[in-house]
């Protein structure tokens, strides 16, 4: 069973699926070690994302071969990720939300390919975005250029108005300064209990901070972006995922309906919402599963 | 009453604040600017920005825009007409900002330590910050400034260095940007300070060079 559907997208229709099979065939044949590699490592092994990661490496091959391209041509999306990265469940909600096909790349930060390597060689992390073959790197940015490159197509995520536009940016902000490095401290610098404790406070009146914005700025509308899911609902909705897990950790709810009301209905039907589905995380033990995985590969970096 | 005009509520000698500033000025926009005294901020500051209480802050027509980065955004959107400050294509925006966010996380990071340290630790940071500076000058690549012929958003957010990063030079004895190490940057140094809105807008050498040997003369003896 897959936890990460690829949306939208059939990549490949039953034809070009043959001549794509023969071509991993011949893929295998001249590198079967480094196809193996990538099987092997794809923590969310769906068989579309094998098939993704497989196709990333047939790219790799053909490139070096000077073989056609498929798939890759201009005007294409493909986006790197990790599946429980808040940063990459932001852009693909976005990406939902306009309705936008793509290629979805599930990358082992373990053993970083030569395609996220030599599109983001100065951060090499994900989420990365290649339009046409060029990326664009930062969620941030990343939204912010769907939404601008794909103006009139699904509805926009930043509002049209100057300040609104100013007090979105600022909120967003906010969310990855003070819920992000707080969800650092929770789950992958926090050596000892206590730390994660202190990790955890920090979140819960960043928590509170959001409420008041929440109040604000919808006016009391479903999403901080108003009747619709806005930039800061997919920025605060990334880290979704992994409020559930940890919620288990420590055993009682960030987002507390008592203390955060507003928040907590917001999570309700952010989480309901089309754009949302499939691409925010609801299996909380799925996702402790796959800790250890990643702060094996913060350890390896470390190195 | 509805409040109206433009304010900037800031600090002399904050480089955050001078991109509003630069900003401003390449819009031909007429400002009133408050300095504020950062150990004991006024009620009208805290009033607009309670939330991270810092400067700089842009008020327009009563509305607070807070964090300079945003602030310069909006100000190119708010006055669009005029001077543009971001780039036109969506890529380059996308790059713009994306060296924009390397600057001010990894490359101040960097830059910050210089400041105080001493000897043998005072190279590995100036190293570090080497590091960091010469991955945003391959920005500059092939162009007169990162905006390309005229100077754009990545020029306003990253160019306090050219007139900041002297003074920790010389304050700290510390030699972080060199023509043998950074090329392209010290060049890029000479080409931004000689913009007009820019070399109209800075601080006085002197008070600034005073004010961080003073702070680093009190951050050493803490």
């Amino acid at each position: 069973m897959s936890n990460v559907p690829i949306k939208g997208v059939d990549v490949y229709q039953s034809s070009s699926q043959f001549i794509y099979q023969f071509l991993i065939s011949l893929a295998v044949y001249i590198n079967p070690r480094g196809l193996a590699r990538i099987i092997r490592s794809q923590p969310e092994h769906s068989a579309t994302t094998s098939i993704n990661a497989t196709h990333v490496s047939y790219l790799r091959f053909a490139h070096h071969q000077g073989l056609p391209m498929a798939g890759g041509g201009e005007g294409e999306l493909k986006l790197l990720g990790v599946w429980t990265s808040p940063f990459v469940i932001r852009v693909r909600v976005v990406l939902n939300l306009k309705s936008l096909p793509y290629e979805y790349v599930e990358e082992n930060l373990g053993s970083k390919s030569a395609l996220l390597l030599g599109s983001n060689p100065v951060h090499q992390s994900v989420p990365v975005l290649l339009h046409g073959g060029r990326p664009v790197n930062e969620s941030q940015v990343i939204v912010q250029y769907i939404d601008e490159v794909w103006a009139g197509v699904g509805p926009s995520v930043l509002p049209a108005d100057p300040y609104e536009r100013a007090v979105a940016r600022f909120w967003a902000a906010y969310v990855d300064d003070k819920v992000g490095s707080a969800w650092t401290g929770m789950l992958f610098s926090c050596k000892t209990e206590e730390e994660r404790a202190e990790a955890v406070s920090r979140a819960v009146a960043a928590l509170e901070t959001l409420e008041g914005a929440l109040a604000e700025c919808s006016g009391g509308k479903p999403f901080f972006g108003g009747d619709a899911i806005g930039f800061v609902d997919v920025v605060l909705g990334g880290y979704l995922g992994w409020f559930g897990a940890i919620d288990k950790i420590i055993g009682r709810r960030l987002i507390d309906p008592a203390r955060t009301p507003l928040l907590a209905r917001w999570e309700e039907r952010f989480r309901a919402a089309d754009a949302a589905k499939g691409v925010v995380p609801d299996d909380a033990d799925k996702m402790l599963d796959f800790l250890p995985t990643l702060l094996a590969w913060i350890a390896s970096k470390a190195k | 009453m509805a409040e109206k005009g433009v304010k900037v509520f800031g600090m002399w000698a904050s480089p955050m604040v001078i991109r509003v500033e630069w900003a401003l000025r390449l819009k031909g926009v007429v400002y009133e600017y408050v300095d504020e005294d950062l150990a004991s901020k006024s009620d009208a500051l805290l009033r607009r920005n309670p939330v991270t209480k810092k400067v700089p802050v842009l008020v327009h027509d009563g509305k607070p825009i807070v964090e300079s980065t945003i602030i310069v955004e909006y100000i190119d959107e708010a006055w669009k007409d005029g001077y543009p400050i971001m780039p036109a294509d969506p890529h380059d925006r996308a790059q713009a900002r994306f060296w924009a966010r390397f600057a001010d996380d990894k490359c101040n990071a960097a830059i910050y330590p210089v400041f105080t340290a001493t000897g043998k630790a005072q190279r590995e940071v100036v190293r570090e910050a080497q590091r960091c500076l010469k991955t945003l000058e391959t920005a500059l690549e092939g162009k007169k400034f990162f905006g390309g012929d005229a100077i754009g958003y990545l020029d306003v957010v990253v160019g306090w260095y050219a007139y900041w990063l002297p003074v920790i030079e010389e304050v700290s004895g510390a030699s972080i940007v060199t023509d043998e190490e950074l090329p392209l940057m010290k060049a890029w140094f000479d080409r931004f300070l000689a913009v007009d809105v820019v070399k109209d807008t800075l601080p006085p050498r002197d008070k600034l060079l005073a004010l961080n040997k003073a702070r680093r003369a009190q951050l050493l003896s803490a």
